[in-house]
């Protein structure tokens, strides 16, 4: 009872626009006040003490790092570059400049870990191109907040490396896990818009010779190196994530103030301190979320919870269908990370007490809450892309229905078989 | 005014330079451990504490920012007198909550002074320290928020488009 007092106070704040790192130190606060004295009574010095346990950690430094690493490069055009490079691999397949920004996706993600700067990214390069060559600025749009979901899929993801940490499980493992759903979201967004296309005759690109393709890579190669050196340094035991992080950084710098001289030393301070902002907006959530959850694991929560679970079912795979349905919905009003830090505690020592791999429930997870970002009220892809086309944001999401559509079969795809997530970690790791 | 441009300049700066000292500290530790066969035994613990640091004063810059996580669907969807006064109440309820994180932290401070850090021996307060100081600080500036607010001087201030990336 209290325990649901605990979240009901939560959700009410957090309802009534209260920053959710705060809303969760208050619910715990509360149910501290009213547990002063007796058995259970816990001090309230806790408060502070847990709030910066919470963030103590090394594998969160990857964190501000992989978010530094991907804007250097955004910011410092390396997406011009692989736009002219994905333009020329696909511009010319019925869909045209659909696929473009679906490839350019698939490349910026190895270096980015978020779904919303690659929408930014790509979004504010390829929108106004698409609008030109006459596609439906609504539908540009939706493409672009569509394919930015796979950033943090195809590592290294800022999603990962939280859940990670928080489930103690490889990061090194997940980003690998989501290599191929990643593959698959791409396949599948591709297969959307080629459908939409040929049905509205869309414009396509003129087709290159082999020699033009070769010239437009030849440009793109410095980027295209960025997740070699990341995840070669992870996969090699060089450097755990976090140093991997620091390596891109310092390549990022390398190629976009040194080779590319387009950021100053300006820029790269501006940079700094923005990214060191949103950083704090994660942190500061993690921070409130290691309060309560230290509240609730006072109050039994865990063991209550596993009971409630397995008195739903006591297969795994129904079970990870009724939690797809839940995160779905969740994900419609808040965002990826808070839901993340709620939800992994309870799911993940249910499901894998189960016999489920913690690395497929981690890509299921986060796939799940990517599709979180583009429904409306949180949707931030599509608030930003819709912004960059200028269009109204409820025709960006009917222009979206079909791609949902298509991340959704993907989610049960790989909830489903397993293998396509676990294969290549347990390849390259062993079991 | 002038109170809100200074924090914001000041902790601009700070966290600046925090996330630089972080990325030569995390590189200086993978550096050491191939270039020196050694690994630095303190580099860790200070590229962690460096992360709490960054944690509570970019929490300053996010706040002005209006970048810190909410929910915002029940918000938009009241009339703006209404959400007003609800504003002015969830502030009071995050300064009551603020407050008490500052007044629990003070004693801590005061009790970990003794405790020594594992690697640098550095007295544990040093990692308490940013939380209570920036709780203060945030206490401060949405007290100065709300003040402004109700007397219908304030500027809430509109979120920063986020597709301004830096070009």
């Amino acid at each position: 009872m209290m325990l649901f007092l605990l979240f009901a106070l939560m959700l009410l704040l957090m309802l009534l626009g209260m920053h959710i790192g705060l809303a969760m130190v208050a619910s715990s606060l509360l149910y501290l006040l009213f547990h002063l004295s007796g058995s259970l009574a816990l001090p309230l010095g806790v408060i502070p003490q847990k709030m910066v346990y919470g963030v103590d950690s090394f594998p969160l430094l990857a964190v501000p790092l992989f978010m530094l690493a991907g804007e250097l490069m955004s910011a410092g055009g390396i997406t011009a570059r692989i736009v002219r490079f994905a333009t020329s691999l696909v511009g010319w397949i019925t869909g045209g400049l659909a696929h473009v920004v679906i490839v350019v996706n698939m490349i910026m993600a190895g270096m980015s870990g978020s779904a919303v700067a690659d929408a930014a990214a790509t979004g504010s390069v390829l929108i106004p191109a698409m609008i030109k060559a006459r596609f439906p600025p609504a539908f540009a749009a939706a493409v672009t907040a569509a394919a930015a979901t796979i950033g943090p899929i195809i590592p290294p993801s800022i999603p990962f490396v939280l859940i990670g940490t928080i489930a103690q499980v490889s990061i090194g493992r997940l980003f690998l896990g989501g290599a191929v759903p990643g593959v698959i979201m791409g396949l599948f967004l591709m297969a959307a818009s080629y459908w939409v296309a040929k049905r509205h005759g869309y414009a396509v690109e003129k087709r290159v010779t082999g020699w033009e393709i070769l010239a437009s890579f030849w440009p793109a190669i410095p980027a295209l190196l960025m997740p070699l050196i990341i995840m070669g340094g992870i996969l090699s035991g060089i450097a755990t994530p976090t140093e991997a992080a620091v390596l891109g950084v310092v390549y990022a710098m390398f190629l976009s103030v040194g080779v590319y001289r387009e950021l100053s030393l300006r820029d790269v301070y501006r940079i700094c301190w923005r990214m060191g902002s949103s950083t704090a907006a994660i942190m500061i959530t993690i921070s409130g979320a290691t309060l309560l959850g230290f509240v609730a694991t006072a109050e039994q929560m865990g063991p209550k919870l596993i009971q409630f679970f397995l008195s739903l079912s006591n297969n795994p795979y129904v079970l990870l269908f009724i939690i797809n349905v839940a995160l779905l919905i969740l994900g419609w009003v808040m965002e990826p990370v808070p839901i993340i830090l709620l939800t992994v505690p309870i799911f993940f020592p249910v499901l894998t007490r189960l016999g489920l791999d913690p690395i497929h429930l981690g890509v299921v997870m986060t796939l799940n809450l990517m599709i979180g970002l583009l429904t409306p009220f949180v949707g931030l892809n599509v608030f930003i892309t819709a912004a960059i086309a200028r269009t109204p944001v409820i025709q960006v999401a009917r222009a979206l229905l079909i791609f949902i559509a298509a991340l959704v079969l993907v989610l049960f795809l790989i909830s489903y078989v397993p293998q396509l997530v676990v294969w290549l970690p347990n390849l390259v790791f062993g079991k | 005014m002038a109170f809100k441009k200074c924090i914001e300049v000041v902790s601009q700066t700070i966290t600046a330079l925090l996330m630089i000292f972080m990325v030569l500290l995390t590189l200086l530790q993978v550096v050491s451990r191939y270039a020196f066969e050694a690994a630095i035994p303190w580099t860790e613990e200070l590229a962690r504490l460096d992360l709490i640091y960054v944690t509570f004063f970019g929490s300053i810059v996010a706040f002005q920012r209006r970048e810190h996580l909410r929910v915002e669907v029940l918000v938009h969807a009241l009339p703006a007198g209404l959400r007003k006064w609800l504003g002015v109440a969830v502030d009071l309820a995050s300064m009551l909550v603020l407050g008490v994180v500052v007044w629990q932290g003070i004693p801590l401070l005061i009790k970990f002074w003794p405790l020594l850090s594992a690697a640098l021996e550095w007295p544990t307060t040093v990692f308490y320290f940013p939380a209570v100081f920036c709780c203060f600080v945030l206490l401060v500036y949405t007290a100065v928020d709300v003040v402004a607010v109700v007397r219908g001087t304030g500027d809430r201030g509109t979120p920063e488009p986020a597709q301004e990336a830096p070009r």
